[in-house]
């Protein structure tokens, strides 16, 4: 029983070792995040040209002047009110990719995904800003810790954490 | 149609092969069971936080290419065993479309509610179980094909495959919903369409040829096993970086998450290339390690030996514990998926021993087919 399992032990560790050395070369991402001022944590690309990108949650952003209202990682939930994502691109013009594939993916306080966005871009389309929004009004959602992560092509490239509180105390 | 004489005698390799395929299986259903990744992951449309999830799910992708060679090799084996040995052609057919119907109603009676932990009865519901019957049952008709023909068949499915996918239907629409997504699209219904799989089951059955009866030496094997490997590999790379025809998902670079990522469910000409000559890759390594350290792949034997018990009982024992009863159910992440699998294998090598035993001893029809 001991060699068999000493065995199997053996086999496992081979396997992963195996898998490790094949996978480590497959991510365009640092493994070490930077945590930004404005708490969006960015995996940052392995090579300097590569995209980043940088996230905004607010309430609203304006239709005159596109100010982005009621921005921070804190928001009330209330009747009709959203939280608004809109993800700043950079370096995507300097891109040869026929296009970019994002994924903008709002998960809740259970860990759970509950809403999931496909944005496909064309480097020619002059698009530096995506965007994504959820309604927070109390029939669809809980306080709780909710986290926003965006992915390209496949791999996470930014998230940022934010707290849905109930109650009538102002967000920021 | 040509008559090939087989030798009877059982091919280490091919259980130590569809051994690996299983153990990497389980470390797939460890994770789907114990990852918290699950609770985010869309296998549809997969994505990755860091490398070690990415490398966690990629490995879990050979294990129905490999399934399903496997099964294809074995049906033609199985077949011209019969016919060496005088069974009637029909007889011989016969035999298998009968295994081909029970693995279906595995599917529907014990797979589904297993992976609930038997909590619901869910017949209504195909997956590779059923896919692998299916194909079985298909493959039956041309088993005695010349290899080339068979190789055509299953090439000309890879190329219209993709013009199918194109039919539009609605989900409401129950009868075509099932139609459909039992052969061409995958679905909520069934994750696994009949035609692709049932092509790589083809081509295992023409691997079959030569692994089985023409490359009578393991350098044969081991030599246009690699040679055929990397040109299926050479050819999805290039099908790959052309960014057209034979794709599904875009990617950014050579080698990257969404470089190998193409679509799965259902496969792409790029996937199915690309995990053929990996499983052929895959099948020329385990030769060559039986000749180097026979002993371990001995394990590996044991579970290739009985796949179906091993599929069935592992999946079973991991929705009673962990999903029903609620043990660490989607509470870790890569280490408690390895920490999963080797407690499973404790646990399940045994019992695949065992089953083996019991099989080589028993003439009861259920038994047999299992």
């Amino acid at each position: 029983m001991f060699m068999t399992i000493t065995k199997i032990m053996s086999m496992n560790i081979c396997i992963v070792f195996i898998v490790l050395l094949i996978s480590s070369g497959c991510s365009s991402r640092n493994e070490t995040p930077v945590v930004e001022e404005d708490s969006t944590i960015v995996y940052t690309p392995k090579d300097s040209s590569g995209i980043s990108a940088k996230i905004t949650l607010c309430r609203r952003v304006s239709k005159k002047t596109g100010k982005r209202i009621g921005a921070g990682t804190v928001f009330n939930i209330k009747d009709k009110a959203k939280v608004r994502a809109l993800v700043d691109l950079i370096n995507v013009e300097n891109q040869s990719y026929p296009e970019l594939i994002f994924h903008l993916d709002w998960i809740g306080p259970n860990d759970r995904s509950f809403f999931r966005k496909g944005i496909n871009v064309s480097p020619e389309d002059s698009v530096t800003t995506i965007r994504s929004a959820i309604s927070i009004s109390p029939e669809k959602r809980k306080a709780g810790r909710y986290t926003f992560r965006v992915y390209l092509f496949r791999e996470l490239i930014a998230e940022k954490n934010f707290n849905l509180v109930s109650g009538l105390s102002r967000s920021e | 149609m040509k008559s090939i004489q087989v030798k009877q005698q059982r091919f280490h390799f091919i259980d130590q092969y569809r051994g690996l395929v299983g153990v990497l299986m389980l470390l797939g259903h460890s994770s789907y069971y114990f990852n918290s990744i699950w609770k985010q992951l869309d296998p549809f449309d997969p994505l990755f936080a860091g490398w070690e999830q990415f490398a966690l799910r990629y490995l879990g992708y050979i294990c129905a290419p490999g399934f399903l060679m496997m099964n294809g090799a074995m049906v033609w084996w199985a077949y011209h065993r019969r016919i060496t040995k005088g069974t009637p052609d029909w007889t011989a057919r016969w035999h298998l479309i009968q295994r081909g119907l029970f693995l279906v109603l595995v599917q529907m009676i014990w797979v589904n509610a297993s992976w609930g932990g038997f909590s619901a009865f869910k017949p209504w519901h195909l997956g590779i179980i059923s896919c692998i019957g299916i194909s079985m049952i298909l493959l039956t008709l041309i088993v005695n094909f010349r290899w080339q023909y068979r190789l055509g068949i299953a090439l000309t499915i890879f190329v219209i495959h993709p013009f199918l996918l194109n039919i539009t239907y609605s989900p409401d629409d129950t009868l075509v919903k099932v139609l459909m997504q039992t052969f061409i699209d995958a679905g909520e219904f069934n994750k696994y369409p009949v035609l692709p799989w049932f092509a790589l089951a083809t081509l295992g059955s023409v691997m079959a040829t030569g692994w089985l009866s023409e490359w009578q030496s393991d350098k044969k094997r081991i030599l246009f096993g690699s040679l055929i490997a990397a040109a299926a590999i050479l050819i999805a790379v290039i099908l790959r970086m052309e960014r057209g025809f034979g794709n599904i998902n875009a990617f950014s670079d050579f080698g990257s998450y969404s470089f190998l990522l193409d679509q799965k469910y259902p496969p792409s000409i790029f996937h199915n290339l690309w995990f053929f000559g990996s499983v052929v890759l895959g099948v020329g390594v385990i030769i060559a390690l039986g000749r180097i350290i026979p002993k371990p792949l001995k394990i590996l034997g044991a579970v290739g030996k009985v796949p179906l018990f091993f599929y069935c009982i592992h999946i079973a024992l991991l929705g009673i514990f962990s999903k029903r009863i609620g043990l660490f159910y989607r509470e870790g992440e890569v280490i408690e998926s390895l920490i999963g699998m080797v407690i499973l294998l404790a646990v399940m090598l045994p019992l695949s021993k065992w089953f083996a035993n019991v099989k080589s001893k028993n003439k009861n029809y259920f038994i047999l087919m299992i």
